[in-house]
């Protein structure tokens, strides 16, 4: 069996508001004054094959982003281990850790505040292998031509600034960037949230054609059904910083098992659904500060019985390649 | 999304209408002309720093220099010239009675003539003698005093001018001298001297005191031109340094947070709830006096609206994506910070930055005009208005009025282009 490009073991990250001194002497005098956590990953373990695509769902604030910033070195997990092709990312050191941070890059939702402002696009893709020496001063214009043409963009507009492309151009931009590094996995936050649906596919199609071309592996999070489903071969579902359902792609769309995933197929908009009224999941998603005990979803769930409300299931496989964490699976 | 056709090769540019990159710079410069009020103020401004900057070479006169300064000069009004001391020559004119004669007497230097041809007769049987003074070149039309001849031989007289009622000395004219005779009721057998007094009533003018002077004698324009270059020196230097300290602390709270966050913040805060004024008055009264002190006092005071501004930017700069891809590139911190984070975060910081130089010239002013600020030797705007203060009521008002237009005017103009400078960086307001 080869090994996970990408593998997270139990990974949580909490962030923390601490008490300030007059809450801290408060709290001395006895008032009930706690620190508030926000429980934005809660253990999540996922491993990612080379060459795969995971599309990565959730509602707003379940914690997918969170999830792929720790994936991608930018935010460091609260708890767990992330292994690049097997290693621990934080007992490398030196060159390995270099390395492996440089093969997993990141892609962005804004086009427009992932790009900084104030440089050029050819410095813009050229910073990083520069400031790393893949690439020697002689070489830039070369390098960076070549990288704008593989994201179909015009060389030719490299001393641009940002704000003189369209939303889809800056997108390439943010692609031309994270390429401009040879990277072999790519975290696309959102990538295509926040472009025009013409633009989008446009994007999408960039995507799996660099797939082709640099065999590369994404962790696709989007909260767009059908984005996820035309492109993944296995999809997370996450829920309030949790797993709840991960199964290959068309399995999952055939068949879903948890019913939170049931709930969300069920109300994703499609063609042919025309004119219904849409039933939309009850209640609020609950405030991450103080999840539900149990089943996250319990309050919300159609189907929940008390044992939800007091044991976390567990994520148990119900088929090959497919688990799902819902106690109705046991019973 | 199941249908999707390849995407083109090349996206088409958006911006068509921008041909060739527009740097920010370039735009800025565009949004700032677009006010005459900020162009005018800006002129104004580049006006000052050169007559500043430029202020030894064409100042008239240099009022850091005791030596050129004339006390007899002080308190003259706007327009007032200075002068020369008066030119001034004594003659000995060496007559022998009894023989014919003729000598040259030669002038040195400033006089307005060279020299003086003195030639003498005895007048046949009488005790008298005809002499003749011409001066080359002829002394007419220069403004004299009255001339005095004096040391006539005992009993001589003069055939032209008078005698002083109870003196010794005649008083004649110019025209008398060319000739004139001397006769006596004794007789004129010994050489006598006779003793010629030259003076100019007034010497020539020197320069003109354009704006007058002040209590010392100095002249104004130079004092304005020399404090606007001490006060602009001070407010740009303290301002530059506090600028330094207050963006990196700024910075370093923001981009680091926590307990050093907690501490700088806290500083700025304390900091901020004293007034400047004080605070620059106690620490000048604990420093003492002088330039450097007066900038140091400056540098405190000021740099925590650096500090305060610098944070409140980098703190929003800090959470868009692009710092978030830099560390995704694996860039170092320092290298984030200098070239991502602190380009993005520099407008406002130059908005605050013209706004404190014209606070700082103008504490600076204050301090001085209370003065503990800059020594009287070298005054700044603030110290010349404080030095005119006193006259004001004895209707000199120029020792004060003019530094303080010209404090006004560098102030109002420092804050027209810093105001325009506050919309022309401001994102919001570009379409």
């Amino acid at each position: 069996m080869t090994t996970p490009i990408i593998q997270l073991d139990a990974i949580s990250k909490r962030f923390v508001k601490k008490l300030d001194i007059a809450e801290k002497f408060a709290r001395r005098l006895g008032a009930k004054v706690e620190e508030h956590t926000v429980h934005a990953v809660d253990s999540v373990d996922m491993a990612i094959m080379p060459g795969e695509v995971v599309g990565l769902v959730g509602e707003s604030g379940c914690g997918k982003s969170t999830l792929g910033r720790c994936v991608a070195g930018v935010h460091q997990p609260s708890e767990g281990v992330i292994r690049y092709l097997g290693e621990d990312v934080t007992t490398l050191k030196g060159k390995a850790l270099l390395e492996s941070r440089l093969k997993v890059q990141m892609i962005f939702q804004d086009p427009m505040s992932s790009l900084n402002p104030r440089l050029k696009v050819s410095d813009i893709i050229s910073e990083a292998p520069l400031f790393h020496g893949l690439i020697s001063r002689s070489d830039v214009d070369e390098y960076v031509a070549a990288t704008m043409q593989r994201v179909g963009l015009d060389p030719s507009y490299h001393q641009r600034y940002p704000h003189q492309f369209s939303g889809g151009q800056r997108q390439r931009i943010g692609i031309a960037r994270a390429l401009a590094v040879q990277p072999d996995f790519i975290v696309c936050d959102e990538a295509v949230a926040a472009l025009d649906v013409s633009i989008q596919a446009q994007v999408l199609n960039l995507f799996m054609d660099l797939r082709e071309d640099l065999g590369l592996t994404y962790l696709f999070i989007s909260h767009d059904l059908g984005v996820v489903e035309h492109l993944s071969d296995r999809v997370v579902i996450m829920y309030l910083g949790r797993v709840v359902e991960t199964a290959p792609t068309d399995d999952l769309f055939a068949s879903p098992n948890h019913p939170y995933t049931q709930a969300l197929l069920a109300e994703a908009p499609r063609l042919e659904t025309d004119r219904r009224i849409y039933a939309p999941i009850k209640g609020e998603i609950p405030s991450p500060l103080h999840p539900p005990k149990g089943c996250h979803f319990h309050p919300r769930c159609p189907h929940a019985m008390d044992r939800c409300r007091t044991e976390i299931p567990k994520l148990k496989e119900i088929s090959p390649g497919r688990v799902s964490a819902c106690h109705l699976n046991d019973g | 999304m199941s249908s999707l056709d390849t995407a083109p090769a090349i996206a088409p540019l958006a911006d068509q209408k921008a041909a060739k990159p527009v740097p920010p710079a370039v735009r800025i410069a565009r949004d700032f002309v677009e006010s005459p009020l900020a162009v005018l103020g800006l002129v104004m401004l580049s006006i000052i720093v050169l007559v500043a900057v430029f202020a030894p070479l064409i100042a008239p006169q240099d009022p850091y220099d005791l030596s050129e300064i004339r006390l007899e000069d002080s308190r003259q009004p706007p327009g007032s010239k200075r002068l020369t001391d008066p030119w001034e020559a004594d003659l000995a004119l060496a007559i022998d009675p009894t023989l014919q004669g003729r000598t040259e007497l030669t002038f040195d230097g400033d006089a307005p003539i060279e020299s003086a041809v003195l030639s003498w007769a005895p007048v046949g049987g009488e005790n008298a003698v005809s002499v003749a003074l011409v001066f080359n070149p002829s002394l007419e039309g220069v403004p004299l005093e009255a001339l005095r001849l004096d040391d006539l031989p005992r009993g001589a007289e003069l055939d032209v001018g008078e005698k002083h009622s109870f003196r010794s000395f005649w008083t004649v004219d110019l025209a008398d001298l060319e000739q004139f005779t001397v006769s006596s009721s004794r007789d004129l057998d010994e050489p006598f001297e006779l003793e010629l007094v030259l003076k100019a009533t007034e010497g020539e003018a020197l320069m003109t005191y354009w704006l007058g002077t002040d209590g010392q004698g100095r002249d104004m324009l130079s004092a304005i031109m020399y404090g606007l270059r001490t006060s602009l020196a001070v407010g740009v230097v303290s301002c530059f340094f506090a600028m330094v300290i207050g963006l990196s602390l700024g910075m370093i709270a923001a981009f680091f947070g926590g307990r050093l966050e907690n501490i700088i913040m806290r500083i700025v805060d304390l900091q901020l709830s004293f007034p400047t004024i004080l605070v620059a008055l106690m620490l000048l009264a604990i420093l003492g006096s002088g330039v450097e002190k007066v900038m140091l006092a400056l540098i405190i005071v000021q740099w925590a609206y650096f500090a305060r501004t610098a944070r409140s930017v980098a703190l929003v700069e800090r959470s868009k994506e692009y710092v978030e891809a830099a560390q995704c590139l694996a860039l170092s911190k320092g290298r984030v910070i200098f070239r991502h984070l602190l380009p993005n975060c520099l407008p406002p910081i130059i908005v605050v930055a013209t706004v404190q130089v014209a606070n700082a010239i103008a504490l600076e002013a204050t301090l001085s005009f209370l003065g503990i600020g800059l020594p009287v030797t070298e005054p700044s705007l603030g110290l010349l208005i404080s030095n005119g203060f006193e006259f004001m009521l004895s209707g000199r008002y120029w020792i004060s009025v003019y530094p303080g237009v010209a404090l006004l005017v560098t102030i109002i103009a420092i804050n027209l282009v810093g105001d325009r400078l506050r919309d022309a960086l401001n994102p919001r307001l570009h379409r």
